[in-house]
């Protein structure tokens, strides 16, 4: 089914209420305001970042780890390991209930991957965030609130897709990574007006599953 | 729903790609956060009841979170508009006939221009200069003024009961009251002009005051003696609040009667009249209950 939702599986979800403070410095956070912190692995990484995004919107999180796994979920390091582990942390086990509360709720109903041929040969990623959290605002360098189109595909498909995307609508990039990424994705983030950012989506998920309809042309 | 299937879903659709979606699958309740009230409310707490009772201050109204209560917020936006409806309103065209005084009207000519140019509401127009001339009795006592000031809705509602009592509270001490006046469009000097045509030896101005919260129906009484152009505040002894609430009409009649008695024995008025000579008054000057806050809005 072409451009169905195939909706992430969460792996494994783990909270540590009071983590020793040279693993929380080693993960990036800061010991003296990060205690509790809340792991989750996931089989699809772009789905997570932007879990993890929204958990920051819900409850006072940061996220001091995120990172895909080389080669995605179809060459994991276990059963348990999937593409990324994410990693959220604060100083009360609460705010970590909370965060995570937001951030499987948004895997579940919102961010996912689809299905670009209707074989799940070619999945595309064409998520609009409509207000960007604390999280993507400081990778991308953009405002908390801003809208944000974040677009994942397989190289040649991402490649036609931004190109599309771009030319849709009044958008700009804000970071565009070639292939290969860890996963062997290629991503691109653009900002713009909501309208413009939905226009954008569209025009890539569009572009990706001509592609992957028709690769050789 | 999410904003990115709804978006592939149109996407879908308009490739024509026909086959049915898998269901969606039903978003889990979000609790409400809780409503965590931290300080007592007078109905929770017997201190708060007790300190409620000695003032109209809002004490032990309680907070949500950083917030008032929304009962709290819409009685505060009640009491506002309460006091906007007060400002905004006018006192009819011929209510001073109709109430038996005799009319005259200020220097402005709109309510726009009363609110907006206080200087004009302190002088009379040239025609009702010329009435008070011609009408009103000269060398009396006191000369009674009753004005719609900053509520129109307190003038018409309590104004000429008060100018009643007064009428009798003066008459019991030996006073010669002149004839009753009312203005449009008034503030308060507009009792020296007055005043000052007629002769009078103490002017006393009764006129809706400026509304508070939840208060549109104040008057308050200006009195001065010796009235004429280019008197001060600093010359002028004022009794306000005069609703049910707070002092009643018949109350504040004695208390202004007596200060008019004593402006005219001592010859002065404003910061030079001695209040200790003002003998006994209804009410005293000793404790009074507060004023009891009216409630606009339910819990």
């Amino acid at each position: 089914m072409i451009l169905a939702p195939i909706v992430p599986t969460v792996l494994s979800v783990r909270r540590l209420p009071n983590a020793d403070p040279a693993l929380v410095a080693a993960y990036g956070g800061d010991p003296a305001r990060h205690a509790a912190l809340g792991l989750v692995t996931c089989d699809q990484d772009d789905a997570l970042y932007v879990a993890l995004d929204e958990a920051t919107k819900h409850a006072e999180v940061d996220v001091i780890f995120a990172k895909s796994f080389y080669a995605g979920s179809a060459h994991a390091s276990g059963r348990l390991s999937g593409e990324i582990l994410g990693v959220i942390a604060a100083r009360e086990p609460e705010a970590i209930e909370h965060g995570l509360a937001a951030l499987l709720r948004c895997l579940a109903h919102d961010a996912c991957f689809y299905d670009a041929d209707g074989k799940r040969g070619v999945t595309v990623f064409p998520h609009v965030i409509t207000s960007l959290g604390e999280y993507l605002s400081r990778e991308a360098g953009l405002a908390p609130g801003a809208p944000m189109a974040y677009l994942v595909a397989p190289p040649i498909e991402a490649t036609i897709g931004l190109d599309a995307a771009l030319k849709a609508a009044d958008v700009r990039a804000v970071r565009v990574v070639p292939p290969p990424t860890e996963t062997n994705f290629a991503c691109a983030w653009l900002t713009g007006s909501l309208d413009a950012c939905e226009a954008a989506a569209t025009a890539y998920a569009a572009a990706v599953v001509d592609v992957a309809l028709t690769p050789k042309r | 729903m999410s904003r990115t299937r709804q978006l592939m879903t149109a996407l879908r659709d308009a490739l024509g790609s026909s086959d049915p979606l898998p269901p969606v699958p039903a978003m889990p309740p979000i609790p409400p956060p809780p409503a965590r009230v931290y300080s007592p409310r007078p109905d929770k707490s017997a201190f708060a009841a007790q300190a409620a009772r000695h003032t109209t201050a809002l004490v032990g109204i309680g907070h949500v979170g950083t917030r008032y209560a929304t009962d709290v917020a819409l009685q505060f936006q009640a009491e506002l508009a309460v006091a906007h409806a007060a400002v905004g309103a006018e006192l009819p065209e011929r209510w001073a006939e109709d109430q038996g005084f005799v009319g005259v009207d200020t220097r402005v000519t709109s309510h726009r221009e009363f609110l907006l140019r206080p200087d004009l509401g302190r002088r009379l127009s040239e025609a009702s200069l010329a009435v008070v001339r011609a009408k009103c009795m000269k060398g009396v006592d006191v000369q009674l003024i009753v004005a719609d000031g900053l509520s129109a809705v307190a003038c018409a509602a309590t104004g000429k009961q008060l100018h009643d009592a007064v009428v009798r509270a003066c008459a019991a001490r030996g006073l010669a009251v002149g004839t009753p006046v009312a203005a449009r469009f008034a503030r308060v000097w507009l009792e020296d002009e007055i005043g000052q045509e007629a002769g009078a030896k103490v002017a006393m101005i009764l006129l809706g005051e400026r509304p508070g919260l939840g208060t549109g129906d104040g008057l308050s009484a200006y009195v001065v003696y010796d009235p004429k152009l280019g008197k001060t505040d600093g010359d002028r002894n004022m009794i306000s609040n005069i609703h049910a609430r707070g002092t009643p009409p018949e109350e504040a009649a004695d208390r202004l009667a007596a200060l008019a008695a004593a402006m005219i024995a001592q010859r002065t008025s404003g910061v030079t009249l001695d209040l200790g000579r003002l003998g006994e008054v209804a009410g005293g000057r000793g404790y009074r209950a507060p004023q009891v806050r009216q409630r606009l809005v339910g819990r």
